[in-house]
């Protein structure tokens, strides 16, 4: 599937940027699903985005400044406000009406979680609600903002996907001598995706018996994983003395073959009982030991069941497949593809 | 306009490469998507044949081959895809003219169309902004008036622009004040070329020509040279680049940002009164697709 030209996954909330990474003095440039977007915080210090394209001779406007509260197109100096339209030609006179025809494509933009969200399009579902951000009892630490050369369907599968981790992570918690994953306790299918519930033993590193306060070699993690369509997923995991690390993930898709990868995780301990620091250290380690190997997959993953191989635990990832492709029939639309290449002979 | 598929921009000249880049060596050069080689025969005379290397022959040019026309001017080899160019190579009595002296400029790729690039040397809107830090004053964004001529395969613009004369442009222009007036000729010669005729309070002449020649849909080759009527004495031509670099590194930043393919269609793009030259070029090239049975090519 190629995503920039699936028209309906413009109708959804993607994080794109750390709201402290937007300023009301420079603005920000993004990607998304091939459209360029401009961000930057308006007179009000909330996020907006537009279309990254003057409408007079289509410069870019991310290249320009932030004046009042608007964007300043570095070429001739038209002002744009948050909604898009036209403000201020500088080589008007004052009095001088500005034509309405002056403007670029305004998105939906809006903060949760600490990211600015954009929806190219009408929201088909709202921004993932995840109940534990209102807890007080939790906290938020932010952990990775970074783009990787891996298309949204294979990293968010991978994180609903049990039998990988005992080789892609085996120099952090995966168990080699123990490959076999334990089955799926159930998999309910909801409207933005699904909810998956299983239990997993892991290896208990001594970074983590910090982290977690167990002090035992292995330990079970009880996992109940969250998929948002199309690219984004929460993993609650309950360890045995209680302890709550949810780690929300989003593969924001920038174009066919890359993503910017935003996590960050909420837990119920405080920074006494475990440095943020440390935390944010495992799972750096883990999600690189992701990265090395996603990256090498082929980005345009096919939708259909037919091209690939499959076990029982690609369970997770097969309904993905089936619903991406219910929602692009639903939509009239027809997966694309790459063009055929040619055939290498085994 | 995606302009390697329209053929009649094959029928005019290009400036393609200084010749003195081919004393060494053969040289390739694409041309309206064209592969091209060039050299000097043992006459010292320049040969132009398609490029076969780059259909994986791996082979020397054969008798066969398409040679093109080519003529040396200014410096420069300028190529013609077709056997009847519409227009004969811009005349520039000014550089022909031994009292004054050419100096070579600049020749390298920009990702952008050369509609852009002209229309922006047409355009007296754009430099309190693109050119605040050389000569651009943003406290006067107001274009400048101009006084626009059409000439058969071109236009015309006479404008008197004032500048800020910054420290560095001081010493070439021998003028000390901090801002200075341009009385600019600007004559743009289709497709893709342009003089642009400054003449200082002071009588100190600076003609740039500038050609953006299509390389692909979305390359242009940056053909520029300038000449003045003053000696090395009077401004050391490295200065007088080094200040046209500036410059040209500015319009560079944006115009690179830019669609290349560029529209002639009025109605895709927003514009205001200072636009009209380049309004008049889209006409003009709209026209001259009419005229040879063509229809403007454009990205699906």
């Amino acid at each position: 599937m190629l995503v920039t030209q699936q028209s309906i996954l413009r109708r959804f909330w993607y994080p794109v940027v750390p709201i402290d990474q937007l300023s009301s003095d420079h603005p920000y440039p993004f990607q998304l699903l091939g459209q360029k977007i401009v961000l930057w915080l308006d007179a009000v210090g909330q996020p907006v985005a537009l279309a990254d394209r003057c409408c007079h001779r289509s410069a870019q406007l991310s290249k320009g400044s932030i004046i009042n509260g608007c964007v300043r197109c570095p070429y001739h100096g038209w002002s744009y406000d948050g909604k898009g339209q036209c403000v201020h030609v500088p080589q008007f006179q004052p009095e001088q009406a500005i034509p309405p025809s002056y403007k670029v494509a305004a998105c939906q933009c809006m903060v949760r979680y600490g990211y600015a969200w954009v929806c190219l399009d009408e929201p088909l579902q709202p921004i993932p609600d995840i109940a534990e951000s209102s807890d007080p009892s939790f906290r938020l630490i932010q952990e990775f903002y970074e783009t990787w050369q891996v298309s949204g369907l294979r990293a968010i599968e991978n994180s609903f996907d049990s039998a990988h981790g005992h080789f892609v992570h085996a120099s952090s918690w995966g168990d080699q001598s123990n490959p076999i994953p334990p089955p799926i306790d159930e998999i309910v299918e909801t409207e933005s995706g699904f909810v998956m519930k299983h239990w997993v033993e892991v290896l208990n590193p001594d970074l983590q018996k910090k982290n977690l306060g167990i002090a035992s070699e292995k330990t079970i993690r009880t996992n109940e994983r969250r998929w948002f369509m199309p690219f984004a997923r929460t993993l609650k995991i309950q360890y045995p003395n209680g302890l709550n690390h949810l780690i929300f993930t989003a593969y924001t898709p920038i174009d066919d073959r890359s993503s910017q990868l935003v996590q960050f995780c909420l837990r119920n301990d405080s920074e006494a009982e475990a440095k943020a620091a440390d935390i944010i250290a495992f799972d750096r380690q883990v999600t690189q030991e992701d990265r090395e190997v996603l990256e090498t997959t082929e980005y345009d993953a096919p939708l259909s069941l037919a091209e690939e191989q499959h076990m029982a635990s690609d369970r997770p990832g097969i309904i993905m497949r089936h619903r991406l492709a219910a929602l692009l029939r639903e939509s009239g639309e027809t997966e694309q593809r790459r063009p055929v290449q040619p055939a290498i002979h085994v | 306009m995606l302009v390697t598929q329209q053929p009649v921009l094959k029928r005019f000249w290009y400036p393609v490469m200084p010749v003195d880049h081919l004393v060494a060596q053969p040289q390739p050069f694409q041309l309206l998507g064209q592969p091209l080689v060039l050299w000097l025969d043992a006459d010292g005379q320049p040969v132009v044949v398609t490029d076969r290397y780059c259909h994986r022959s791996a082979q020397l040019p054969q008798a066969e081959d398409p040679v093109y026309r080519w003529a040396i001017r200014y410096g420069y080899v300028w190529v013609c895809l077709a056997d009847d160019p519409l227009l004969p190579i811009p005349h520039i009595p000014e550089a022909e003219d031994p009292q004054m002296r050419l100096i070579p400029q600049f020749y390298e790729p920009w990702h952008c169309s050369g509609l852009r690039l002209m229309e922006n040397s047409f355009d007296n809107a754009h430099f309190s902004f693109v050119h605040a830090n050389s000569f651009g004053n943003l406290q006067q964004p107001q274009p400048a008036a101009s006084e626009l001529t059409l000439l058969e395969y071109g236009l015309q613009v006479r404008s008197t622009v004032p500048v800020v004369n910054p420290p560095n442009q001081r010493q070439n222009l021998k003028i000390a004040d901090e801002m200075t007036l341009r009385h600019v000729v600007s004559t743009w010669y289709m497709p893709f070329s342009r003089t642009l005729k400054i003449t200082y309070p002071n009588g100190l002449m600076h003609l740039i020509y500038t050609a953006a020649t299509p390389v692909q849909d979305d390359i242009s080759q940056v053909v520029q040279f300038c000449v003045r009527n003053d000696t090395e004495a009077d401004a050391k031509a490295a200065d007088i680049v080094a200040f046209d670099r500036q410059v040209t590194e500015e319009d560079k930043l944006v115009l690179e940002t830019t669609d290349w393919d560029t529209p002639l269609d009025i109605h895709a793009e927003q514009h205001m009164p200072s636009d009209q030259p380049g309004i008049m070029m889209r006409r003009k090239l709209a026209a001259l697709l009419k005229a040879h049975g063509e229809v403007e090519q454009r990205l699906p």
